[in-house]
């Protein structure tokens, strides 16, 4: 059913965002250099698009970098030393997209690397337990001389409580106040 | 006011899933403009995060640096070069929540820095955080209390 064709500039344009965040997600496992996609609701839409207008549909086989270990104790080194010098210069995204060419299992200090810098995983959410922000500032706004330097839980522009510390003051809460509350640090 | 949609040829879908109120703060590093509610890790309380998509990653100093890194969670020390200065801490995986005041709060788990020595306010970075996420802002020109900072996941994205 599918043909692969030459893929018009065209073509080309409006699908790609869709393709990126899938090898973004599932390039790291995959062991083969060519990959076939032809998923997610967007290719789909073009596929449609493509078969009315009596098109072949087109795969799309997208080149990836093969996953090469460095194959040396100095090769790994190397590679656990590029990391951190790209983590501590702040180019995290740099980091990741290095960590992508090196198969997992390289070395302990490379998975590590590899686990803690994934990309953010968004989680199923839960319901809103927010109460609005502008009656706590107007509340720090009128008290703020009063309290400087101090941790203060507000909760609908009404004080809860206050200390030096916020997690002392946390567990000074019972549960039925910190339900909703927000806790600011008094600016100096 | 309610959720954000998006219009398309079948009709109206949800674009956000939750909104929340923000605000200014002033804070050690001067005053934050985009001061949003966010829970961190296992914290009852809801702390108040600036919205930074200059910085890379989310960032927490101080006494709650401090009380976070003593879990026992994997972490890789590190000296990272901010626009603030050097910052000596940890790297760790940990789920900050949005808040929201309406809708769904949204969890999301990402690599975050701790620095104790970070005298400044929770930082919610763009590229290790914020980019996976749709989010806009109502400036609430006329009507200061309507600041509203929309966001929402993209169903393709929640692990």
């Amino acid at each position: 059913m599918l043909i692969p064709q030459t893929i018009t500039a065209d073509i080309l344009r409006k699908p790609l965002l869709p393709e990126t965040f899938w090898l973004q997600r599932h390039r790291t496992p995959i062991e083969e250099s060519f990959v076939q996609i032809v998923v997610r609701e967007c290719m789909q839409k073009l596929m449609d698009a493509l078969w009315s207008s009596k098109q072949h549909p087109t795969i799309q086989v997208v080149w990836l970098a093969p996953q090469q270990a460095p194959d040396t104790e100095a090769g790994i080194r190397s590679s656990e030393v590029k990391i951190r010098q790209l983590v501590e210069t702040g180019n995290i995204s740099g980091a990741r997209r290095e960590l992508l060419t090196i198969p997992k299992g390289t070395s302990k200090q490379l998975d590590k690397w590899k686990r803690l810098l994934a990309e953010p995983v968004i989680k199923e959410g839960r319901p809103a337990s927010g109460q609005g922000m502008s009656l706590d500032l107007f509340w720090l706004q009128n008290h703020s001389e009063r309290y400087k330097g101090q941790w203060v839980a507000l909760k609908k522009g009404q004080l809860i409580g206050s200390n030096e510390s916020r997690i002392s003051l946390e567990s000074l809460l019972t549960a039925d106040q910190l339900e909703g509350a927000t806790f600011l640090k008094v600016g100096q | 006011m309610g959720q954000l949609g998006k219009r398309n040829k079948n009709g109206l879908t949800a674009w956000s899933t939750g909104y929340a109120e923000f605000g200014p703060q002033e804070t050690s590093i001067g005053k934050i403009m985009v001061g949003v509610k966010c829970q961190i890790e296992n914290l009852r309380g809801q702390d108040v995060g600036f919205l930074d998509t200059g910085a890379e990653l989310p960032l927490i100093g101080g006494e709650l640096a401090r009380w976070l890194g003593n879990y026992p969670i994997e972490k890789e020390d590190v000296k990272i070069v901010t626009r603030f200065g050097e910052l000596s801490g940890n790297v760790v995986r940990m789920t900050i929540t949005l808040v929201a005041d309406h809708g769904e709060n949204l969890p999301i788990e990402s690599s975050v820095l701790l620095a104790e020595e970070w005298d400044g306010p929770i930082v919610l970075g763009y590229d290790g955080f914020l980019n996976r996420l749709r989010f806009a802002f109502d400036p609430g020109l006329y009507a200061p209390g309507e600041r509203i900072f929309y966001f929402g996941k993209d169903a393709n994205l929640v692990g």
